[in-house]
C-alpha cells in the first residue's frame, strides 16, 4: 500500500490540505479519507494545495468531485489550489473541474478571497 | 470431512525416507537373496572343512614326528645290537689270544672291549633319550639291567688280570647271556620295526586326508566367495542405480526450478548461469530467480538451501515459489523474508536457507537489499567494487521471527551487481575474507557485459574446473537506456501505476517529449492500465501488459488485458476514456473475445520551442 504524505491544518476557519505525490488508483481512497477526516464541521471549508502533486488522472479528478459534492451538502465550500505552471492546470480545465470548483494560484490566493455575493 | 479428521500422518524424516527409497522399495528380487543364502552356506561350510584340515594337519605332524622317534630308536638300537655282537667277539678274541702263545699284542682285547663297552652304553643312553610308546618304554626297562650286566661280564673277563684259564672256563657261560640277550634285542628291533612302519602308515592315511580335506575347504571357499561376490556385485549395481536415480531426479527437479530463460525486462540487463558440482552426487540447493515485480521492479533472488539430496531440492522449490508469491503480491523485501521465515516454522518445513533477495528499480536505479545469512551482493562500478549488506542477519528457517532490515542503495552509472553461492568461494580451505577478496579483485577486471561477467568470473574463481559444490552466478545492470521498444507485464493492482509511469515517463525523456508532452502521454497511458485493472478482473486479479513503441517522432502505447470490461459504474466514471481521446493524437479501444486493447498514439512536437497547451 503506498500511502501519500499529506499535511492538513487549520488556518481562518479554513481547513488547508497540501497533498504529496502521486494520486491515481492506487493513493486516491487513503487519500480521500484522511482529508474528509481533516475537515470538521466547524470549519468554512477545505482549500485543497495541488502544488506539490506530481501525478493526477480521472482518479485524482474524480476526488475533486466527490469532495465538492461532499462538501457543498454540509454548505461548506472547497478551493483548489493550482499554480499557473502546473502540469496539472490543462488537465483541470480539459476535464472542466474549472466549472464546478474555483480553481487559484496559490493557497495565500485561496484564503483572501472573498466570495462577490 | 469428518472421516478425514480421524486419518493421521506419520511423518517421515528425511534420512529414513531415503533409506526406505533405497532399501525397502528396491525389492532385491529372490534370485539374489538365495545366492546370498547360499554364498553363507558355503562360507560355513568352509570354515568346517578348514578347521578339520588343520587338525588333520596337526595330526600329520604328530604321526610324523612319532615316525621320526621309531626310527631314531629302532637305529640306536640296532647300533647297540651291533655292539652286543661286537662286545662278544671281542671277548671270544680275548679268551682266544690270551691262549697258547698270545703275549704279542697285550691289552689288545681290553682296550677293544672298552670301546665297543662305551659305544653300546652310548646307543642304550641314545635309546632312552627318544620318547618312546609305554609298552616299549617297559621293555627296555626291563632288558636294561641284563644289558648292563652282560656288558660288565664283558669288560671282567677281557680284563688283563683275568688269568686266561680262567676265562676259558667262563666263556660258556657268557655265550649263553650273549645268546638270551641276543633274542631278546631281536625282539625289541622286530617291535621297533613294525611300530615304526605302523605309524608311517597312519600319518600316510593322515596327510592324505588333510591334503583332500584342504583342497574341500579350498574349492568350497572359492565357491562361496564367487557367490558372494555376485551377490556383492548386484547389491553394489542396484544401490548405484538407486543413487543415479535419486540424483538424476534431484538434479532433474533442480534444474526445473531454475529459470529457462531470464525475463526480458526493460532497463535491465541479466545473465545468469548455474553449475552444477565436479562429483556429480551434490545436488545442491541452490537457487536463484527473476521476479517481474509489480511496480515495474525486479526482484533477484539469490539462495542456498542446506543439503544435498532430493530433499533439499524439494524444500528449495517450496521456498523458490513462496518468495515469488510473495514477492509478486508486492510484498516489502523485508516483508518478503519474513513472510518465507515464517512460513518454514509454520510448515515444519527441516530446512535452513541463506538467501539474498534484492530488488532493483530500474528507473530510480535503486537496489534494495535484504541478505539473510547469505554472502552479500557485490557491487561493481568502473572504479571501485563494494559489498553491499554485508551485515550478517539469521538465515531464513533459522530463528523463529527474526526482524530483518533492508539497506538501500542508489546504484551509479555503469554499475553491474552480482549476486553468487557459496560454491563461488569454497575452494573449501579458504577463508570467507579471503573468498570475498578473491572475488573482488576478479571481478573488478572483468569483461562489464553481463554475460561475459559472469563466464568469467566463473572460469577464474573455478580456475577453469568443475566446483566442489554447485553454483549459481548472476549478474545484473541496469541499462542506460530502455530503447525503442519496450514491453512490459505488470500485475493488475493498483500499485503497478507508479512503477508503469515511471518506466513510461523514462521512455518518454528518452524520446526527446517535452515536459508537457511526457505528463499527457504517461497520465493517457495510466487511464488505460487503470481501466484495466478497475475494470477488466474481478477479485482475483489478472495481467496487463503494456507495449511501448517509438518510430522517429511517432509513439504508439498499447495497453492489453485478458478479461472483460465491466461497464462503468458509479459517478464521475468514464471520464478516463474521455482523457485518453483528448490527450492522444488517436486513442482506440477495442473490446474482444481474448480482452480489451487500447491503442494510444501521439506525434512528438519537434523540440525547438517548449509545448504548452492541452492538445486534441
Amino acid at each position: 500500500m503506498i500511502r501519500n504524505e499529506v499535511s492538513l491544518w487549520r488556518q481562518d476557519g479554513w481547513t488547508v490540505a497540501v497533498p504529496e505525490g502521486d494520486i491515481d488508483l492506487g493513493t486516491v481512497e487513503d487519500l480521500a479519507s484522511r482529508i474528509e477526516r481533516g475537515v470538521g464541521n466547524d470549519s468554512s471549508g477545505l482549500v485543497l494545495d495541488l502544488s506539490r502533486v506530481t501525478y493526477l488522472d480521472s482518479t485524482g479528478l474524480r476526488l475533486l468531485f466527490r469532495l465538492s459534492r461532499q462538501l457543498a451538502s454540509r454548505q461548506q465550500a472547497l478551493r483548489v489550489v493550482v499554480p499557473p505552471d502546473s502540469l496539472l492546470r490543462p488537465l483541470l480545465s480539459l476535464a472542466g473541474v474549472g466549472s464546478a470548483v474555483p480553481l487559484f494560484s496559490s493557497s495565500v490566493q485561496a484564503l483572501e478571497h472573498r466570495p462577490s455575493t | 470431512m469428518g472421516q478425514r479428521g480421524s486419518v493421521t500422518h506419520r511423518s517421515v524424516p528425511r534420512a529414513e525416507g531415503l533409506r526406505s527409497i533405497l532399501w525397502l522399495r528396491s525389492g532385491l528380487p529372490a534370485q539374489q537373496l538365495m545366492v546370498l543364502v547360499a554364498g553363507t552356506a558355503s562360507v560355513l561350510l568352509t570354515v568346517t572343512v578348514v578347521n578339520q584340515a588343520r587338525t588333520g594337519l596337526e595330526r600329520v605332524t604328530d604321526g610324523a614326528q612319532e615316525v621320526a622317534r621309531l626310527d631314531s630308536a629302532r637305529g640306536s638300537f640296532q647300533d647297540a645290537d651291533m655292539m652286543h655282537d661286537a662286545l662278544y667277539a671281542d671277548v671270544l678274541s680275548a679268551v682266544l689270544d690270551g691262549g697258547a702263545d698270545a703275549p704279542f699284542l697285550p691289552g689288545r682285547p681290553a682296550a677293544e672291549v672298552a670301546q665297543d663297552a662305551a659305544r653300546f652304553r652310548a646307543d642304550l643312553r641314545a635309546v632312552d633319550a627318544i620318547d618312546l610308546p609305554p609298552a616299549l618304554r617297559l621293555e627296555l626297562t626291563r632288558l636294561r639291567p641284563v644289558q648292563q650286566a652282560y656288558i660288565a661280564e664283558a669288560e671282567r673277563l677281557a680284563g688283563p688280570d683275568q688269568d686266561p684259564t680262567q676265562r676259558r672256563a667262563e666263556l660258556p657261560a657268557f655265550r649263553n647271556a650273549f645268546l638270551a640277550l641276543k633274542d631278546e634285542q631281536d625282539a625289541i628291533t622286530q617291535s621297533l620295526l613294525e611300530q615304526s612302519q605302523r605309524a608311517r602308515a597312519v600319518a600316510d592315511r593322515d596327510q592324505r586326508g588333510a591334503r583332500q580335506s584342504l583342497v574341500a575347504g579350498g574349492i568350497g571357499a572359492l565357491l562361496g566367495l564367487v557367490a558372494l561376490s555376485v551377490w556383492l556385485y548386484r547389491v553394489v549395481r542396484v544401490l548405484a542405480l538407486r543413487v543415479r536415480q535419486e540424483h538424476g531426479v534431484a538434479e532433474t527437479m533442480q534444474r526445473m526450478l531454475l529459470p529457462e530463460a531470464l525475463p526480458d525486462v526493460p532497463g535491465v540487463r541479466l545473465a545468469a548461469q548455474y553449475v552444477p558440482s565436479a562429483e556429480g552426487n551434490l545436488v545442491g540447493g541452490d537457487w536463484y530467480d527473476v521476479l517481474v515485480l509489480p511496480c515495474g521492479q525486479v526482484g533477484l533472488v539469490m539462495g542456498d538451501v542446506a543439503g544435498h539430496d532430493l530433499g533439499a531440492a524439494a524444500e528449495m522449490s517450496q521456498l523458490r515459489n513462496a518468495l515469488r508469491a510473495y514477492a509478486c503480491e508486492g510484498a516489502r523485501p523485508v516483508e518478503v523474508l519474513e513472510r518465507l521465515n515464517a512460513l518454514c516454522f509454520q510448515q515444519q518445513l527441516a530446512t535452513i536457507a541463506t538467501c539474498v533477495y534484492a530488488v532493483l528499480d530500474p528507473v530510480a536505479r535503486t537496489l534494495t537489499v535484504v541478505n539473510a545469512g547469505h554472502y552479500p551482493p557485490l557491487l561493481l562500478e568502473p572504479l571501485r567494487t563494494t559489498y553491499l549488506d554485508a551485515a550478517p542477519q539469521p538465515p531464513v528457517g533459522a530463528v523463529r521471527a527474526p526482524e530483518y532490515t533492508a539497506s538501500t542503495c542508489v546504484l551509479p552509472p555503469e554499475c553491474v551487481v552480482l549476486l553468487y553461492t557459496d560454491g563461488l568461494m569454497e575452494r573449501r580451505a579458504v577463508a570467507v575474507q579471503e573468498g570475498l577478496d578473491r572475488l573482488a579483485l576478479v571481478a573488478k577486471d572483468a569483461p562489464r557485459d553481463v554475460e561475459q561477467l559472469v563466464a568469467h568470473v566463473l572460469d577464474r574463481m573455478l580456475d577453469g574446473g568443475r566446483p566442489q559444490d554447485d553454483v549459481a552466478l548472476m549478474a545484473v545492470a541496469p541499462a542506460a537506456q530502455l530503447g525503442e521498444h519496450v514491453r512490459m507485464t505488470c500485475l493488475a493492482d493498483p500499485a503497478s501505476l507508479l512503477g508503469l509511469r515511471r518506466t513510461v515517463q523514462r521512455w518518454l525523456g528518452e524520446s526527446g517529449a517535452g515536459e508537457q508532452e511526457c505528463f499527457e502521454v504517461t497520465v493517457a497511458c495510466s487511464e488505460a492500465a487503470t481501466n484495466a485493472i478497475e475494470h477488466a478482473y474481478g477479485p482475483g486479479r489478472g495481467y496487463y501488459e503494456v507495449d511501448l513503441t517509438r518510430t522517429g517522432e511517432d509513439l504508439t502505447l498499447r495497453v492489453r488485458d485478458w478479461g472483460s470490461w465491466r461497464p462503468p459504474r458509479g459517478q464521475d466514471r468514464g471520464r478516463g476514456t474521455m482523457l485518453m481521446r483528448s490527450l492522444m493524437d488517436e486513442a482506440h479501444v477495442v473490446h474482444g473475445a481474448q480482452g480489451t486493447v487500447v491503442t494510444l498514439r501521439r506525434t512528438l512536437l519537434p523540440p525547438a520551442p517548449a509545448a504548452t497547451g492541452v492538445r486534441g
